[in-house]
């Protein structure tokens, strides 16, 4: 009796100290510190509390249960997790080269390598989530994906949003030279791409219009011959079979306005090309690099198109190719004093580049780029273009807990990151501590 | 009285004629009792100075107390190890070409392509592996079907052992391909797959309606692609990658497949994925990586099956005929039990999983009551170095013996000296 007693008390204790490190790992509260919320002014002295991998409060006065994982960000600075829209993380090599070709239904997530050895390196850097496109050697070719750096060698684990936009070209020459015809046959491919897409679309309607006339007048035909079996009626003919086609279904998408198109333009032709493009068939523009975008600030502005801008600096570009050309580092500068909603991303000549977001900021700021607006190209303003803004980009009640900690304010190169955390979970701790 | 006993006498004579005769017509004689030194019977514990008793090639009964009928045919093997054949789960050797050109032919069979005369089945012999599936190489996306053969026979008739077994698919993308456009060109295959099996099954259906015969058969080429859906054959998915990994769960998945995998050297970082997965896995040749950890510069050596064997995943091994340390399936078990892995379980990965994972595991595999007595007499313990095969026994007939091999002996024979020509002046 006595036995079965001792055996129950520990059993009870046993549970307790159980749930008690459940309920320590799900609630973590950050302490203290300068807070950059992104969507809203800094909060000094500030707390975020974490449940469950969410933000569940945030601000001065914020009540912490007892029995959390605290975390003291005293003197440092609390910011959600960096974003690299232009990287090249998890990339196999040899997938970098894609055929030129129309290949919308390519999805990054089945080119993807998910061991490499680099995602710690750019996620100790407070990068929490990279956005990876198909590379840009097709015309049209395929949709991106958003992936958090949160340590898993699974794909489908990493994965917070995929077919966020379909990536396409225009003018970027694979030799590095440059041809107008060339360039004027890439525009016009992707035009004819597009073209060929409405017509299908028309297609398809025609045919589900076919099919439920056809329906109705299957219904009378059986009905009549139910109420009188003898007579002879006419069999209504079936409508030939539509055989979807995958391409054609991708870029319908786009067409009706589910899915933006992504289109890497460097040179000011090609940007107002891209622009044409949007203008006549009406689909949603992501302008990707945009790196003469300066030149024509005022025509982007007028069109209402979102841009990812990159590389801030030709120094993350493996050779100076002709695209360059005309690079300026004031760019963001310019694009965003005229209200365009601008990402700025790595665009790095590898993986392991996605790592210096905080620079490329930083180097924006330096030729002229707000502070405020700068920090956001890199979290809220970003997620928002890739419509992600639900889970990540600022440090609001409902979003993931993905956050980092810095010993200074992200934009000075000096900070050191102290820790970063995915979805409450630490992923990075900063060990060499004085 | 005396014609009699003339006919009787008569008659006797005629008896052991026919009996006489019967005997030397059929070689394979119909009761065996083996009496073996040591059997490994993979099924359960060794047997010291058992028997094995067969009849019309399939075992009857193992153990230490079998008795031995009286009309049986001993075969004394006391110094003899005795074991099951070794089966080979996956081998594209043997063929007069692994790979096609095209891209998707699943509706080839490597039946029209072995070679009975091909070395590999003559080394496979006297190495003691004793069945094995032949399949497409890994180049093509849908590579086609499988054959299980014994190495045994001047046709793949005679060597014949069961045909259109599995169905070789390759996530290795082919030239001026990429990942993303080899796994597209899968989804758009089985897109149009399905939509052409709903075509068919709509004119059956209209045919019914208006009650017309429908005799129209499914497409040739499509039929293995239709069996693998209704599960009639096993996917052979090879992963040339460990990112491939995932991609062949989500295609067993989405289709709903019999998969086994096929792994290459650097799918071992998946092994949480393909522990989850529950896949029976063909490990690839090479067991031991050594690999640079960049934090600190050290080589560090990865052993393949003991990470999976760790992880409690089930898998074969398979050889390499072109690296000599990979060429042999003992040495392969061997590689692994010196690194640790428990001889039985890496006996299994060369005997009852790759039968298991093959389908023949009812008849093949082990040493049990039932099964068939497809056997290799080893003179000592299979995983030493030192021991050779020195017969092989097929479904109760000897079709392998070392001191008749002439190809051996010919190896094995002292080199010529040449001799310098004599002045003949």
């Amino acid at each position: 009796m006595k036995d079965i007693k001792g055996i129950v008390v520990f059993a009870s204790l046993f549970l307790q100290v159980l749930s008690a490190g459940a309920l320590g790992a799900e609630q973590v509260a950050i302490q203290g510190g300068t807070i950059l919320p992104i969507s809203g002014a800094a909060i000094e002295n500030g707390i975020v509390l974490i449940e469950n991998g969410k933000i569940a409060a945030i601000g001065r006065n914020v009540a912490v249960p007892m029995d959390v994982r605290s975390i003291d960000a005293s003197d440092k600075f609390v910011m959600p997790g960096l974003i690299d829209v232009q990287s090249r993380l998890f990339v196999i090599e040899s997938e970098f080269n894609e055929g030129r070709s129309i290949a919308p239904e390519l999805n990054i997530l089945d080119g993807l390598d998910p061991f490499i050895k680099e995602a710690p390196e750019v996620a100790a850097q407070g990068v929490t989530a990279v956005y990876i496109t198909p590379a840009g050697r097709s015309l049209i070719g395929g949709s991106g994906a958003v992936l958090k750096l949160n340590g898993s060698n699974d794909v489908g684990r990493m994965l917070l949003k995929g077919d966020i936009a379909v990536k396409a070209t225009i003018g970027v020459s694979a030799n590095n030279q440059s041809s107008s015809l060339g360039r004027l046959a890439q525009y016009s491919s992707i035009r004819e791409a597009l073209l060929s897409t409405k017509i299908y679309m028309h297609q398809r309607e025609k045919h589900a219009r076919e099919m439920a006339e056809y329906n109705k007048k299957r219904a009378e035909y059986e009905k009549k011959k139910q109420v009188r079996p003898t007579e002879k009626v006419e069999k209504p003919k079936r409508p030939d079979r539509f055989r979807p086609n995958p391409t054609r279904e991708v870029l319908a998408k786009v067409l009706s306005k589910e899915i933006p198109l992504q289109i890497e333009a460097h040179r000011v032709t090609d940007i107002l090309n891209a622009i044409r493009l949007a203008d006549e068939f009406g689909f949603t523009l992501i302008l990707d690099k945009c790196t003469e975008g300066y030149l024509v600030a005022d025509e982007i502005a007028r069109s209402k198109a979102d841009v990812v801008l990159g590389p801030v600096t030709v120094s993350f570009v493996e050779t100076p190719r002709l695209e360059y050309r005309n690079h300026d580092v004031r760019n963001a500068a310019i694009l965003s004093k005229r209200g365009i909603k601008l990402a700025l991303g790595v665009s790095g000549r590898d993986g392991a580049s996605s790592k210096f977001v905080a620079l490329a900021a930083s180097i924006a700021v330096a030729n002229g780029m707000d502070k405020d607006l700068a920090l956001r190209a890199v979290t809220l303003t970003l997620a928002e273009i890739l419509g992600v803004a639900d889970r990540i980009g600022s440090l609001d009640v409902g979003k993931d807990a993905d956050i980092v900690i810095l010993s200074g304010h992200p934009l000075d190169t000096l900070s050191r990151v102290e820790m970063v955390l995915i979805e409450g979970k630490t992923v990075f701790e900063r060990k060499d501590k004085q | 009285m005396k014609s009699r006993s003339h006919i009787t006498f008569i008659s006797i004579l005629l008896t052991a004629c026919v009996l006489n005769a019967l005997a030397h017509a059929a070689p394979v004689r119909r009761k065996l009792a083996v009496k073996a030194g040591r059997i490994i019977t993979i099924a359960g514990k060794d047997v010291k100075n058992g028997v094995i008793l067969i009849k019309d090639g399939v075992i009857k009964a193992v153990g230490k107390e079998v008795e031995i009928p009286w009309d049986a045919f001993v075969i004394e093997a006391k110094d003899r190890v005795v074991m099951p054949g070794f089966v080979l789960a996956h081998t594209s050797s043997g063929l007069d070409r692994a790979n096609e050109n095209m891209p998707e032919v699943p509706f080839i069979s490597t039946f029209d392509s072995i070679d009975p005369i091909s070395t590999f089945f003559e080394d496979s012999l006297r190495d003691g592996v004793v069945t094995m599936l032949v399949l497409p190489g890994n180049n093509t996306l849908l590579g086609g079907t499988g054959t299980i053969v014994k190495p045994y026979g001047r046709t793949v008739e005679a060597m014949l052992i069961k045909r259109y077994t599995g169905l070789k698919i390759s996530l290795r993308p082919s030239q001026n391909t990429s990942r993303m456009g080899h796994m597209q060109r899968f989804r758009r295959y089985m897109s149009d797959l399905k939509d052409y099996l709903e075509d068919y099954e709509q004119k059956k259906a209209d045919a019914e309606e208006e009650k017309k015969p429908f005799d129209e058969e499914i497409d040739v080429t499509k039929q293995p692609m239709v069996d693998l859906l209704n599960k009639r054959l096993t996917a052979f998915v090879y992963c040339d990658r460990a990112a491939d990994v995932s991609k062949a769960i989500e295609i067993k998945n989405t289709h709903k497949l019999d998969t086994v995998l096929v792994l290459g050297p650097d799918c071992y970082k998946a092994v949480g994925l393909i522990a989850r997965s529950k896949l029976p896995v063909i490990l690839d040749s090479q067991l031991v990586i050594w690999e640079t950890n960049e934090q600190t510069n050290e080589e560090e050596m990865k052993v393949v099956p003991m990470i999976f064997h760790k992880a409690g995943v089930k898998f074969a091994f398979q050889i390499d005929t072109s690296q000599y340390g990979r060429r042999y399936l003992w040495y392969q078990a061997a590689t692994a039990v010196k690194y640790g892995m428990k001889r039985q379980e890496a006996l299994k990965s060369i005997t009852l999983y790759p039968a298991q994972f093959i389908g023949v595991d009812d008849r093949l595999g082990s040493i049990e009551a039932g099964k068939e007595a497809t056997l290799i007499f080893l003179t000592g313990d299979p995983l030493d170095a030192q021991s050779w095969v020195d017969q092989v026994m097929v479904a109760g007939e000897i079709v392998y013996e070392r001191a008749k091999d002439e190809r051996l002996k010919k190896l094995l024979e002292p080199p010529l000296i040449m001799q310098e020509p004599k002045d003949t002046d």
